[in-house]
């Protein structure tokens, strides 16, 4: 499943392609499932058809997703590519950094974002025991 | 049947430019639902404004005008059409797909193309029957043409040719339909209900082939059944009252059909959207 807060200062193409990625990451979505189309998904989430359609195509770029002709967009792979190790690594710690700003802005002290990060941690790896990821 | 034919001409528009109107007014808004009442109260008074803008413009034409072309008039309807649809809603969630008062949406990544219950040998059948038709029909021009190259029966032929192309055209759209219905928007709840996921899966199987027999059969088999008859019987059978009243009854009969099934869909799609505000406001209670 894949949800959406339409009131989110988080842009509804990164929610889209991040609850994705999630449901990769978490075996959700395994290599050659078949995604909804980007129509059928729009509908269902009543946003703008090019909303989806950018969330698809950015995770395409990464490589998660792939979009054959007449047979619709599939999952690729269920890791961005182990080229690029190091760029992976570098925007890993990007997004940590910006959400630990994030925190910091939203007057969460240390302990309080080790307690959330530990429980976020907990859920993910227990989602992902559970689909056998 | 003089009364009957006036209230048919003068009664049906007038009733088809208030309906909108009339609807969103007496809908309810249901208990326990969290509204912007200005907003709606906003949209009902342009709706009623249109609706007798719209009115005004029947009259004068009628007067001015009486034997106008009728179906002029959709384009008066459509901004009263346009305002409810979009009205309707905020008054009352269950009419619309999405609860315009819930800001959190989930939907399934699971791709429902997979799940048509309308096969390609469906689609054969169709497709043989349709065309099959048309070559029935179009066999006869060429006897027509050679061995009886009797006007009548040419023009009786370009009539019948014209039925009958339409059925690959119906069998065509009615597969566009068909694919559409997978495509309809079924918003979830955060979850997953199982029996909501049932309740859709139904509801979208019931349309797909209410679309199929409707358009990708009935409506083809029926229209080009009846070019075949043209194309074949004899101009002295004088089958053209026959015939007229046939098509007639058909189209009355496929149209009844189609506003039944419509209605039935548009009934049970209500019942969902019901049940899927009550597991939102679960979900939001449960988050709370």
């Amino acid at each position: 499943m894949l949800t959406v807060k339409l009131d989110s200062d988080v842009p509804l193409t990164l929610q889209i392609a991040e609850g994705i990625r999630r449901q990769i990451a978490t075996g959700g979505l395994k290599t050659g499932d078949e995604l909804p189309t980007v129509r059928q998904l729009a509908a269902d989430l009543g946003v703008n058809l090019n909303t989806v359609a950018r969330a698809y195509r950015a995770l395409e770029a990464d490589g998660l997703l792939t979009t054959v002709r007449g047979r619709g967009t599939q999952v690729a792979s269920a890791t961005v590519g182990k080229a690029s190790l190091a760029a992976n690594r570098e925007r890993i710690e990007d997004r940590l950094r910006g959400a630990l700003s994030d925190a910091k802005l939203a007057e969460l002290d240390q302990t309080a974002v080790e307690k959330l990060f530990r429980k976020l941690m907990r859920e993910f790896w227990r989602g992902a025991t559970k689909n056998g990821g | 049947m003089a009364l009957l034919e006036n209230i048919m001409t003068y009664g049906f528009w007038p009733i088809m430019i208030l309906s909108p109107a009339v609807w969103l007014t007496c809908v309810r808004t249901p208990a326990g639902v969290e509204v912007d009442r200005d907003q709606i109260a906003r949209l009902t008074r342009w709706v009623w404004i249109s609706t007798l803008l719209a009115i005004a413009l029947y009259v004068t034409l009628l007067i001015l005008w009486a034997g106008f072309p009728k179906p002029m008039m959709l384009g008066a309807i459509a901004p009263a059409f346009t305002l409810t649809l979009r009205a309707l809603p905020l008054k009352n969630p269950d009419w619309g797909p999405h609860d315009p008062n819930v800001n959190t949406r989930t939907a399934s990544l699971v791709n429902r193309r997979p799940t048509m219950p309308v096969t390609r040998a469906w689609w054969l059948l169709a497709w043989v029957a349709a065309l099959g038709l048309l070559i029935a029909a179009a066999s006869r021009g060429l006897f027509a043409f050679e061995v009886l190259p009797d006007r009548n029966e040419r023009v009786m032929w370009y009539w019948a040719m014209f039925m009958t192309a339409f059925g690959p055209f119906m069998v065509a759209s009615a597969m566009w339909a068909v694919a559409k219905t997978r495509e309809e928007p079924e918003p979830r709840d955060a979850a997953n209900d199982q029996r909501l996921e049932e309740s859709y899966a139904s509801l979208r199987n019931f349309r797909a082939w209410c679309f199929y027999w409707l358009f990708a059969i009935t409506m083809p088999v029926g229209f080009s059944g009846f070019g075949v008859v043209m194309a074949w019987a004899p101009v002295s059978a004088n089958l053209g009252g026959a015939l007229g009243m046939g098509g007639g009854i058909l189209g009355s009969v496929i149209g009844i059909a189609g506003a039944v099934f419509g209605t039935v869909a548009g009934l049970r799609r209500v019942r969902i959207n019901r049940e899927l505000r009550e597991l939102q406001a679960n979900d939001r209670q449960a988050a709370v």
